[in-house]
């Protein structure tokens, strides 16, 4: 009987905080973006450069999609910048996750960000011409000149 | 336990889950289906006047002009708005925004309260919950809100249509917080414990009741069926009684014939399993709506219910005949059956169901008497005035309107009277009636032992009356089973003892014949002659020829009547007189109606007889005078 405590209380310490079940609005995020990526790149497990964004949504990006984390941008299919300036430069489609980020990213392709309560997701024409990116026309809605988008937030 | 209570019980406790399934699948399906309706119920009560508020202030500001254009290309005017509706933002209210449908079918943004910046034109992405509800809107024109299941970062959404001359200009989007949702869902999850718990009480009590219920179906089964023979008994008999109508139904009473020798000379293991082949036979040839009724020992009730197209019931003769030839064919271990059956199809004259069958049964014996394996179908009496109630003869019997009336039997030689034989006779209407015209009526009832009492008693004051006359009674043999009546018997003075003879009718079938021998040679022994009734007509006829000490034997009339034009009448005559004769009893002849067969009878050496050639029954008084002493 005192064994069968120890185990359970063992079993109940190793399990405690386990994400069970992930915030829904996350758990909505990571398929948009998941989605979103494999479209763009064409690849089932495309392995993505993260400039400036924070290591609690690399993590939750890492863990819930098939996106791979790469270190070197040279390697990367993909880039998701945060926070207004692009470290590197090198010539890779990025969505920015900050509309801030947007405005002096020439490799954005699109944004990524909530408002309201909803994710917002808008694609510019001329960049994904640039990267002669073509997407599927359920994307029709999303994309958007990025005139519309520079100055706003 | 046998195999039928085990099956029972399994059906009883299958039907109880089965129930209770569709109970829980029922409570299953409609408790999401309260909870959702209660919950949405709940939301529209408890945000509605904001809502209100909130539209009542874009409609406040809107302009002449047109509304869109008015946002879309008047910052100032944009500006007013924002700030309007900024006052009701809170810690529930997170988000209010208009948004407008472009020309490529998309949402964007015109006013968003949230921000300080100037969202104009932004693409508005609604969540794909959001889609179709924003689809409907632009159809039906009618506020819409939705409960979100896709995100958590807002609770519940709002879309009104901000319409200008009957088309929507804009929606107006009032998102409520996600803790105002849980708050919400709290005190529905209250609601629904309180619907389960009650639904779970609901559902208890609705188990107990079902199976107190199915206890009680079965309890009553258990009553009314016979444990013999797995049909029904008489107590249900008493529960249909005041219930059944009575016009759809042919009332039949079917009797095994000779069922007590069956038991006497096989046992009544034997008796047992032919009384259970009888009612499987039964069941196997009757329908499922015909009810079966195991109403005495070997005696079936049958209840069969009359077709469309035979009101009458006169199809139950079929039915009746087929059920005869049946159990002609069964035979248990080799032994023949045969059963007789009174059929009443006149149950739409009976007062009620007992006087239906009262009626067959008076119908059954008659096919007794008539010989068994046989059909009667009950009539009614036509002349009225013998068709005498039970009521009536009850009446009259207690008020004692009772006499005798007397035939003599003669020396057929000599023409001197040797006895009366007394036969009683009731007043009814101004007419004299036979016991033929009321006896079955009350065969086996306390008024039939009251009945005979009643006729000995008026024998025994005529006996002390006329000092000179000896006579006879009829005596059916359960008369001699009846105590009281062997009591008055014996309680008889010798002197009249000597002019009182009894004759045993052969009317009924006996079941203890023990008891019957001995009570007659008791009353033999006490000085009582014993005369045999009707020998010829019946089939016990030798049973009380050996064992009952007769000093006459009355040679049946049926018989009597017709040996002058039937040899073989003639002959069994001829060598019953000398049987009689060689066993030393002395024969009577019966019915000697004329000229022909009191010269025949004395041609083949009887002695006695009685007939209307020599005299029909008559008052004491007219006897007495017509034949003096």
């Amino acid at each position: 009987m005192r064994k069968l405590l120890v185990i359970f209380s063992v079993f109940l310490y190793v399990f405690k905080g386990y994400p069970q079940d992930i915030d829904k609005s996350l758990k909505y995020e990571m398929k948009i973006l998941e989605r979103l990526v494999i479209d763009i790149t064409g690849k089932k497990y495309p392995k993505v450069f993260f400039d400036g964004v924070g290591e609690n949504k690399i993590r939750m990006i890492i863990r819930f999609t098939t996106i791979k984390m790469v270190n070197n941008i040279s390697k990367a299919d993909f880039v998701f910048i945060k926070n207004k300036t692009r470290k590197y430069n090198a010539i890779k489609p990025t969505i920015a996750l900050d509309f801030a980020s947007v405005k002096n990213c020439d490799f954005c392709i699109g944004v990524f960000s909530w408002r309201n309560g909803r994710p917002i997701l808008i694609l510019f024409k001329e960049n994904l011409q640039k990267f002669d990116i073509v997407l599927p026309k359920e994307y029709k809605y999303y994309i958007e000149s990025k005139k519309y988008i520079v100055g706003k937030k | 336990m046998n195999l039928h209570s085990k099956k029972r019980k399994f059906i009883y406790l299958f039907s109880l889950l089965i129930v209770s399934f569709f109970i829980y699948a029922y409570m299953y399906t409609l408790v999401p289906v309260l909870e959702n309706k209660l919950e949405r119920r709940i939301i529209d009560i408890s945000t509605k006047d904001i809502i209100n508020t909130i539209t009542k202030t874009v409609r406040k500001n809107m302009t002449e002009g047109d509304f869109l254009l008015s946002v879309l290309y008047n910052p100032d005017y944009r500006k007013k708005l924002k700030d309007d509706l900024s006052i009701f933002l809170s810690k529930r209210l997170k988000n209010i925004f208009l948004i407008y449908k472009d020309n490529d079918n998309r949402y964007r943004y015109l006013i968003d309260t949230k921000t300080s910046e100037d969202p104009v034109n932004l693409l508005f992405i609604p969540l794909s919950e959001e889609r179709s509800i924003l689809e409907k809107l632009f159809v039906e024109k009618k506020t819409q809100f939705e409960i979100h299941k896709e995100v958590s970062t807002i609770g519940i959404t709002y879309y009104v249509p901000i319409l200008q001359n009957g088309n929507i200009k804009s929606v107006l989007i009032a998102d409520f917080s996600f803790e105002t949702l849980q708050e919400i869902k709290s005190l529905i999850s209250l609601v629904q414990k309180g619907i389960l718990a009650s639904s779970g009480v609901i559902l208890v009590i609705l188990i107990i009741a079902v199976y107190y219920f199915y206890r009680n179906v079965i309890l009553k089964q258990r009553a009314y069926i016979d444990s013999l023979t797995g049909i029904y008994n008489r107590n249900y008999l008493e529960d249909i009684r005041d219930v059944i109508d009575l016009n759809r139904y042919v009332v039949i009473m079917l009797d095994i014939d000779f069922f007590k020798n069956i038991n006497d000379t096989y046992g009544h293991q034997v008796g047992d399993e032919i009384l259970k082949g009888i009612a499987n036979l039964l069941k196997e040839n009757l329908r499922e709506d015909d009810i079966i009724i195991r109403y005495g020992g070997e005696e079936f009730l049958i209840l069969l219910k009359k077709s469309r197209n035979d009101p009458e019931g006169k199809w139950s003769l079929q039915v009746a005949q087929k059920l005869l030839h049946k159990i002609r064919e069964y035979k248990y271990r080799g032994i023949n059956l045969t059963a007789s059956v009174g059929l009443n199809l006149d149950t739409h004259k009976a007062r009620n169901l007992i006087d239906a069958i009262k009626k067959a049964d008076i119908t059954l014996y008659k096919a007794k008497r008539h010989g068994r394996d046989r059909i009667e179908i009950y009539k009614e009496i036509k002349d009225s005035s013998k068709d005498i109630s039970l009521a009536e003869l009850k009446d009259i019997i207690e008020s004692n309107q009772i006499v005798c009336f007397y035939q003599p039997v003669i020396n057929i030689k000599d023409k001197s009277v040797l006895y009366y034989e007394s036969l009683a006779r009731i007043k009814y209407k101004d007419k004299y009636l036979s016991p033929v015209n009321y006896l079955d009526l009350i065969k086996g009832t306390f008024l039939y032992f009251k009945f005979t009492k009643l006729i000995i008693q008026y024998n025994l004051e005529i006996l002390k009356k006329f000092p000179n006359i000896t006579v006879s009674l009829n005596m059916s043999p359960s008369d001699f089973l009846n105590d009281d009546i062997i009591g008055m018997l014996k309680s008889v003075g010798k002197n009249i003892v000597q002019r009182l003879k009894l004759e045993i009718l052969e009317t009924e079938d006996v079941h203890n014949y023990n008891t019957l021998k001995s009570n007659i040679n008791k009353l033999k022994e006490f000085g009582y002659d014993i005369v045999l009734d009707d020998f010829g007509a019946g089939y016990v006829d030798f049973y009380y020829l050996t064992e009952i000490d007769a000093r006459y034997i009355k040679v049946d009339g049926s018989v009597i009547k017709k040996i002058p034009y039937n040899q073989q009448y003639y002959k069994l005559t001829k060598h019953l007189v000398r049987f009689c004769k060689d066993i030393d009893k002395i024969p009577i002849a019966e019915f000697i109606e004329n000229e022909e067969i009191h010269r025949i009878l004395i041609e083949l050496g009887v002695e006695y007889g009685q007939g209307y050639y020599f005299s029909k029954p008559l008052s004491i008084d007219q006897i007495t005078n017509r034949f003096p002493s």
